[in-house]
């Protein structure tokens, strides 16, 4: 059974630059295909919001690295699960890399440590401020959520920053589940609306 | 209990941004098994939420793709670098 890149062999040092003509799409095909280049190309055109996003949740460094380790795994082995027709290539792999994110900062960090960061839950916001130098989705998402209500865009941050539920959310904010809930729901709808269809 | 339980409708946004978990989660992702219009609110905000992890991007460290846990690709990186 061929479980992961390792098993396959010999890897092909041919393609690259073809590889790089083609769309993220395409690429996740021949991934899924068993094709190392396509792998490596995929692998430079996501890691970057792959391992920032993975860093926001989890925040611990070598932590971060262990888990973008197994959303790249994860990317190989499940790329024929990947359907052009339900979704963009970047959505795909992001959603993999913010649920191993979640699914990671939940159990390990269940109590104390998550205690600890609750006391401080809206740094989440200001960071968007940091990473990768020039990033247009940084600028554009950062105005749209200056464009939300305050209590969507703490809950949409704190959500998908922070790792909380939108249960714990509403315990870090002292408002009703149920506000949470609806708020969090708008404010990624205003997102999504305001964001428009990005470019590739 | 008479913990608080939300309409499966509504509960888009937050699975979306995997922000459910146990009986919400579970009882959501049956729900989005019958219900289309669920299934497509929540494939369009998973495209909003992946550009809120566009906007967190960060370089990961260099050493990342040299770990041994994934050998067979990092071999073809390093090769077609130094081609």
């Amino acid at each position: 059974m061929e479980t992961g890149p390792g098993r396959v062999s010999p890897p092909r040092c041919t393609g690259g630059a073809a590889a790089s003509a083609r769309d993220l799409a395409a690429l996740l095909t021949q991934v899924a295909k068993g094709d190392h280049a396509a792998f490596a190309e995929v692998y430079d055109r996501v890691s970057a919001p792959v391992f920032g996003t993975v860093r926001r949740v989890v925040r611990d460094p070598s932590l971060s690295e262990e888990v973008t380790q197994e959303v790249f795994v994860e990317v190989w082995r499940a790329a024929s699960r990947f359907e052009a027709g339900k979704g963009s290539p970047l959505a795909w792999v992001a959603t993999i890399a913010h649920r191993r994110a979640v699914d990671r900062v939940r159990s390990e960090h269940r109590s104390a440590e998550r205690d600890r960061r609750a006391a401080a839950p809206l740094i989440a916001y200001d960071e968007v401020a940091e990473t990768v130098e020039d990033n247009l989705d940084r600028e554009r998402v950062r105005r749209c959520l200056r464009a939300l209500t305050e209590l969507q865009r703490e809950a949409v941050t704190l959500a998908y920053y922070g790792g909380y539920t939108y249960r714990e959310v509403a315990g870090l904010l002292g408002v009703p589940a149920g506000t949470v809930n609806t708020r969090m729901r708008d404010g990624l709808i205003r997102l999504r609306d305001c964001l428009g269809p990005r470019d590739e | 209990m008479s913990e608080w339980q939300p309409e499966p409708h509504t509960l888009g946004g937050a699975h979306a941004m995997d922000a459910l978990e146990g009986q919400d989660r579970t009882r959501f992702e049956r729900h989005l098994e019958r219900c289309e219009e669920c299934t497509r609110e929540v494939a369009g905000l998973r495209e909003a939420s992946a550009r809120l992890a566009a906007a967190a991007a960060a370089q990961p460290p260099a050493a990342l793709i040299w770990n041994a846990a994934w050998t067979g690709a990092p071999r073809c990186c390093r090769c077609r670098a130094a081609a």
